[in-house]
């Protein structure tokens, strides 16, 4: 009988533990480095779109690439932000968490900006998508930029 | 007939004075709303992460002294400054004096429009008083004990005495910079009382995470005038970052608004 009731507890115990270990199974710090360094990968995509729109550079072939790229990551920043990831070496702003929907239609507002971006460069007419681009910048990196990241102490 | 003719007459003159009066004051509205912009009077006046009412006031503004809880400025008669005159408001903007004689924090910064010209304060008025007036009351700041009207009227004192007063040349680049946008405020190091340190202009503030934007190395000494368009048009870094929080509000609602020709004067201005 004592035997059951340990198992019974223990049972319930378990169930808890693993409810829990969601959350924290996973470092914070891992997760915020993680979400820099995805975030520095879309930087790198999007500084190189530049570059190429710019004809600094004589890669026009890597553009589809590039624009691959960064529509996957933008499309799953969302998933960057989970609870628990909000306290440590992160430039995140509490908003993130305290004001979910705001941030989701901030992560929205970024994957439509980039897709009228996509509109125009298919057109082809290099200084409408230079131009282009640099609204999509605005409405998107800037735009949850402004509301949900902080500048470094 | 002459009799009718006169006062034809009449009525046509008298509509085209109307129509002149109102196209002036649609002028000023005009003028007025780009000065807001370039001031960005809304962000202060806005209390944004919480969705509330455009210059209804009650943005919670975190300082080292305290916290500042922003004032409707709507045209509201009860709540807002709807029963202000002509001359109240550009006491308040000129002087940090409110009409019934007591001095602002210089949370507002009144310190740098104070440069402003009458003519411009006007017109802001005008497009303040052409908004939706919201009925809002105002929330008492939560200050450190040590601050009372009594202690911010010395500060204004010793702050004349003792500080340099915030530049102006009479260039547009530095009516833009110094005077409407207030870059001083946040990137003008301050010292233990919270005074400007003018003779360290534009050389960023830890405390704010206000970089140094002074034209030497460590400042925008490296920057063409493509990266520095960039910035304040789109709010775009030369390293690919976009600039976040404070400086994302100041380029969303104020130098992206610029016109063509005062985002030149201005980065003419920063870079000499
Ligand atoms: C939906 C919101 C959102 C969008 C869209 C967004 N960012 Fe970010 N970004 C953030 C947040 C929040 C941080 C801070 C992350 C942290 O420190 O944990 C950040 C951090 C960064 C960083 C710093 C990474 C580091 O190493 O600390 C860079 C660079 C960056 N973003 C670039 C971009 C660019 C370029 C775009 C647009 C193509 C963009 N971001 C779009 C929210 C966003
Ligand atoms: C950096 C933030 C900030 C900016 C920018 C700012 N204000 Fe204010 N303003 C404040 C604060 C804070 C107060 C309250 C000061 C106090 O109570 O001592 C205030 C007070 C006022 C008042 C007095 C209201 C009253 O009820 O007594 C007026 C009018 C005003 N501001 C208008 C403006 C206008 C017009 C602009 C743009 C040209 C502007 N402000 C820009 C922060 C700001
Ligand atoms: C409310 C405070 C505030 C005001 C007002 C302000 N700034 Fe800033 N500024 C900042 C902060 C904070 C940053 C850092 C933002 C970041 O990198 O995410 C910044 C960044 C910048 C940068 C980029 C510097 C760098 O090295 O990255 C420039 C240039 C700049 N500001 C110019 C201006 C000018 C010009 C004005 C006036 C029209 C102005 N700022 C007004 C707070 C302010």
């Amino acid at each position: 009988m004592k035997n059951i009731i340990s198992l019974f507890i223990g049972l319930s115990l378990t169930t808890a533990v693993n409810l829990h270990a969601q959350a924290e199974e996973y470092e914070p710090e891992d997760l915020i480095e993680y979400r820099q360094e995805v975030m520095g990968a879309i930087k790198g995509h999007n500084k190189a779109v530049k570059a190429i729109l710019e004809g600094k550079v004589p890669y026009d072939g890597h553009l589809d690439m590039h624009m691959a790229s960064l529509e996957a990551l933008l499309g799953r920043a969302g998933e960057l932000f989970p609870e628990g990831s909000d306290f440590g070496e992160t430039n995140a702003k509490d908003a993130v968490w305290d004001n979910p929907d705001k941030f989701k239609q901030s992560v929205e507002k970024a994957q439509n900006a980039f897709a009228s971006f996509q509109s125009v460069l298919a057109k082809g007419d290099n200084s409408a998508s230079l131009d282009a681009y640099k609204k999509f910048g605005k409405a998107s990196c800037g735009d949850c930029h402004k509301s949900f990241k902080k500048k470094d102490d | 007939m002459f009799f009718r003719i006169v006062l034809m007459l009449y009525a046509l003159i008298s509509m085209a004075a109307s129509a002149d009066e109102s196209e002036v004051d649609r002028a000023a509205i005009e003028q007025g709303r780009y000065l807001f912009d370039a001031a960005n009077c809304y962000a202060c006046h806005t209390d944004v992460d919480n969705d509330g009412a455009p210059l209804a006031g009650g943005r919670a503004l975190e300082s080292d002294f305290g916290i500042f809880f922003s004032p409707n400025i709507t045209p509201d008669k009860d709540t807002g400054i709807g029963n202000w005159s002509d001359e109240d408001f550009i006491r308040a903007l000129i002087l940090g004096i409110a009409p019934d004689g007591h001095h602002y924090y210089p949370s507002f910064p009144y310190l740098s429009y104070q440069n402003m010209n009458r003519e411009d304060i006007l017109a802001i008025k005008a497009y303040l008083f052409s908004q939706p007036a919201v009925s809002q009351k105002n929330k008492p700041h939560q200050l450190a004990w040590y601050l009372s009207g009594f202690t911010l009227r010395i500060w204004k004192l010793l702050n004349d005495l003792a500080a340099m007063p915030v530049t102006y040349d009479g260039s547009r680049g530095s009516y833009l910079v110094d005077v409407l946008g207030h870059c001083n405020e946040c990137h003008t190091p301050r010292n233990m009382l919270g005074m400007l340190k003018m003779q360290n202009r534009l050389e960023g503030n830890k405390a704010l995470s206000a970089p140094d934007i002074s034209t030497s190395k460590n400042g925008i000494g490296g920057w063409d005038k493509q990266e520095l368009a960039d910035l304040f048009r789109y709010g775009e870094l030369p390293d690919g970052d976009y600039v976040a929080d404070h400086m994302g509000e100041v380029v969303d609602n104020s130098t992206s608004k610029w016109a063509d020709y005062d985002l030149q004067a201005v980065i003419e201005y920063l870079q000499r």
